[in-house]
């Protein structure tokens, strides 16, 4: 079958950037593409009122590039070496400017000018659907309706520069006459960086503290195995208002918590290598508070492919939100799809998502191990405070046999839990695993354990010779302190509020003391006067804790 | 048609003599001590001569243009334009880094910190060269409308002052302490406002102006005191120090037929030239100019050629040599602050 030009119709530029950039910051995306693809390190947009221009620093086109920059769904670029390659990105801005100005000069060579009438285009375009809708001058064959070729031939212009008109290597390009719509939303700074932000290859925010691992980490892995991977210093000016832009992580992100560690992954096959992947953990074992950042984002070579959303189902909703990270594919034959939200269909798609499906889990291992070594500290410091409390306190209470043996099943069964926990080692905790304990604290663990079970000894002797104990001379505080300078520092708990469990309980919590006889009296009214009107042991709890809030109420206004 | 579409501006010899015999060398001398180019913020109009005669000199441009009320919107938006093209164009030739156009009075902008077009006005860079030309009185307010509706009188020195504030408050990598200032406005005068003054050197001088009779030049003179001394009050108020050079008093290009006879009386202007120097870091007590000596000085003057000393024989003024460059290098501000 023999075709000819007429058979694509002009509509079809309209048609496709219509469906491919529904944001009208994408455009600014596709021309911040285009300028990494062309090598430049540095690339400025500015935003004037209802002009926007973009300057890159790279390595121009030549005027035969510049010739065959016009195709449409032709592209000089080897997907392997650049992230654009459809061939229609310079059109991106066809519905959002009336006109689109590049200029272009290589090093050596005289600069060059093409100017894209998008507005003509459109209004040509315009007409031939009214012409449509009313019948008018259209013949069956649709021979009336503009074809793609002499629509881009009327409209687009191609002139040959000097350096004088153009001196600058590199791509300047401008769209003018921005809809006035686009250009409200264009001139929010916080809206159009947040975007690129989110989707141009940058350099990590200096407030981000694990972002210079990280990158010192892609670069090393991307150049072991000869991918390309590069970031750009991206300066943004819209109306004055001038920065220098990066990724949007900073330490902040994490408050009150902070950043853990980063943790990378690769991502190959046996045959193939997709990419590398980081990422960091909120320290607290806690979602990541600012919900922009939080998740792990997909990238090809620094472009951001959809949103973190997105990764949420092969990661899981466990640990997905409590790490800020990212998937960064460099596989030259892995290519975004049009809508740039996700790769093209393909077998290798299917492979590198089977491996990131591992990776996911690896993360997710990771931050569980992670959260059970917290857990596992926590314990620890719970575990020494419990000693540290109950040796400073033991010669207060060694002739009470109640009170020991209260003591002795407390700290045992504490000793226990931690001790089975620890020898479990590693493992997940639905498996009954236990805690992978930190090296660090290892040592500190182990002289806790240790102590304990001799306390332990100690009370249950204390116990079975509780009359002949009797007879024995109390502990002296020096004696206490000598024992007790062989413990662990106590280590602070933040946020940990003792709960009465008694009345008595309040009242010493607030700090009064008392002697046995005075105790007794709480105890008695506790049984007469609160216990009766509380149904269960929480409410009791809850009437104790208020009870306490009002005492110390009462002092404070005392004060 | 075309010819139609022309856009209709023009300049007048005594501008010229103003942008080239005068401002251009002390801008070019400013260019050499500051080692960069300058960054200029005026009202450059539709011919942007100003710029085009220190382009040179300039890295970046702030330029404040008012649509021209007595024409169709269409073409009054043409000619916005063009000055926006040339600006453009300038960008793309590499002979200006950047520029920021706003459309509107300059105090509308300044103060509301928008333009008529809703674009937001930020000042990023540290001004070097203001070229105020703002044509009509110094003293008349003009109203300025915010963006949620409330209107205020205000007046231009408003709007220096606001300027001036933006001055200190550019970002620190960007600041300089040094700036150059031309004022160009209309020697009418409301002279009730000299009343605010509260400053016996400059009531003496007004006894002395009005014991001479020396109109039409007493209300020029009248002027150049009121505005050195309110504009002194702005430059103090944000730590500057400034040195006013003679003013430039010279024939307008409109003017008006005196009411039943053919004599034409042409609007005269006055052009302020400012040395305006950042002293916060100074920790030496800096000198102010000597009061006296500015108001004993004769105006400088320029016809359609050249620059003069103007002279006024009804009073006793003091002479000067009328050269630029000469009387920069001796002024106090770059013999004791710049150098």
């Amino acid at each position: 079958m023999k075709l000819t030009q007429n058979d694509i119709g002009g509509e079809i530029i309209s048609i496709i950037t219509k469906g491919m950039y529904a944001d009208p910051k994408d455009a600014l995306r596709e021309y911040v593409q285009n300028g990494v693809d062309a090598g430049a390190e540095k690339i400025e947009i500015r935003i004037r009122g209802d002009k926007i221009v973009l300057q890159d620093y790279g390595t121009g086109m030549t005027k035969g590039s510049m010739r065959r920059a016009v195709r449409v769904g032709m592209s000089d670029k080897n997907p392997k070496l650049s992230v654009g390659f459809m061939g229609i990105g310079l059109y991106s801005s066809f519905h959002l400017c009336d006109k689109l100005v590049i200029h272009s000069k290589v090093d050596g060579h005289e600069p060059n000018q093409l100017i894209f009438n998008f507005k003509q285009m459109r209004d040509v375009l315009d007409e031939q659907k009214e012409a449509r809708i009313l019948k008018l001058n259209v013949d069956e064959e649709g021979a009336s309706q503009v074809a793609l070729l002499p629509l881009l031939e009327d409209h687009v212009e191609f002139t040959a520069l000097t350096n004088a008109d153009y001196p600058t290597v590199g791509t300047r390009v401008e769209m003018s006459g921005v809809e006035e719509n686009f250009f409200m939303s264009l001139s929010k700074f916080e809206e159009v960086s947040d975007y690129l932000e989110k989707v141009v290859p940058l350099p990590f925010h200096p407030e981000f503290t694990p972002g210079k691992e990280i990158q010192e980490y892609i670069d090393e892995q991307c150049k072991e195995r000869g991918a390309i991977f590069r970031i750009i210093t991206l300066n943004l000016d819209i109306n004055g208002r001038k920065e220098d832009l990066y990724r949007p992580y900073k330490d902040s992100d994490f408050l009150p918590s902070k950043p853990s560690k980063p943790v990378f992954k690769i991502l190959q096959s046996d045959t193939e290598f997709y990419g590398v992947s980081w990422g960091v953990l909120n320290a607290s074992n806690n979602v990541i508070p600012n919900a922009k950042v939080r998740g792990f984002l997909l990238r090809k070579q620094g472009f951001a492919l959809g949103v973190r959303d997105n990764l949420l189902a092969k990661f899981g909703a466990k640990f997905f939100n409590r790490y800020v990270g990212e998937i960064i594919v460099v596989h030259p034959q892995l290519l975004p799809n049009g809508a740039r939200n996700d790769f093209e269909y393909s077998n290798l798609r299917t492979s590198f998502y089977r491996v990131l499906e591992d990776t996911a889990e690896e993360f997710n291992d990771d931050a569980n191990d992670y959260q059970e070594q917290e857990k596992a500290e926590v314990e620890l410091v719970k575990l020494i405070d419990l000693y540290r409390e109950t040796r400073s306190q033991l010669r207060f209470f060694e002739s009470n046999s109640d009170k020991l043996l209260d003591v002795y099943k407390t700290i045992s069964t504490e000793y226990n839990k931690f001790k089975k926990r620890m020898e479990a080692g590693g493992g997940k905790v639905e498996t009954g695993g236990g805690w992978k304990i930190r090296t660090s604290i290892k040592a500190e663990a182990l002289t806790t354990m240790k102590l304990l079970d001799d306390l332990i000894v100690e009370i249950k002797n204390l116990i079975e010779v509780k009359k002949e104990a009797k007879k024995k001379k109390p502990a002296t505080i020096t004696e206490t302190a000598a024992i007790l300078s062989q413990a662990p520092a106590s280590r602070e708990q933040p946020n940990v509020e003792k709960i009465p469990s008694s009345l008595a309980d309040v009242v010493e919590l607030i700090g009064y003391e008392f002697s046995k006889d005075i105790k007794q009296i709480f105890d008695l009214l506790e049984q007469k006067y609160i216990r009766p009107t509380t149904a269960t042991e929480e409410d009791f709890i809850n009437e104790l804790i208020s009870l306490k809030n009002e005492i110390e109420d009462i002092n404070n206004d005392e004060f | 048609m075309a010819a139609k579409a022309l856009v209709n501006y023009t300049d007048h010899p005594r501008k010229n003599v103003f942008r080239t015999l005068w401002a251009k060398p002390i801008i070019q001398y400013l260019n050499g001590i500051l080692g960069k180019k300058l960054v200029y913020m005026g009202l450059p109009g539709i011919g942007a001569f100003d710029i085009k005669e220190w382009i040179d000199y300039l890295d970046m441009v702030f330029a404040y243009q008012c649509l021209d009320d007595d024409k169709e919107y269409e073409e009054a938006q043409k000619e916005f334009e063009t000055l926006k093209d040339y600006l453009n164009a300038c960008t793309i030739r590499g002979t200006l880094n950047d520029y920021n156009l706003y459309k509107g009075y300059l105090e509308q902008v300044v103060m509301t910190g928008y333009d008529e077009d809703g674009q937001e006005f930020n000042q990023n860079d540290y001004v070097t060269v203001y070229n105020l030309d703002f044509c009509n009185t110094l003293t008349k307010p003009f109203p300025v409308v915010y963006p949620d509706g409330k209107k205020i009188e205000c007046y231009k020195l408003d709007a220096v002052d606001k300027l001036i504030e933006h001055q200190v408050n550019v970002e620190e990598a960007n600041r300089s302490d040094k700036f150059l200032m031309f004022i160009t406005v209309n020697s009418d005068f409301l002279e009730r406002n000299y009343d605010d003054i509260n400053n016996s050197k400059f009531k003496k001088y007004r006894t002395r102006i009005n014991n001479n009779g020396i109109d039409p030049s007493r209300q020029a003179r009248l002027i150049k005191a009121y505005t050195y001394y309110h504009l002194n009050e702005i430059f103090a108020k944000y730590n500057f120090r400034a040195e006013f050079l003679p003013p430039m008093y010279y024939e307008g290009s409109g003017g008006r037929r005196i009411s039943g006879t053919n004599q034409w009386m042409p609007t005269m202007m006055l052009t302020f030239t400012i040395l305006g120097t950042n002293i916060v870091n100074h920790e030496a007590p800096v000198a102010h100019q000597n009061v006296d000596e500015y108001l004993a000085m004769k105006f400088l003057y320029a016809n359609n050629t050249a620059l003069s000393c103007y002279t006024e024989r009804r009073i006793a003024e003091t002479d000067f040599n009328p050269e630029p460059i000469d009387m920069i290098k001796k002024s106090f501000t770059v013999t004791s602050l710049w150098v």
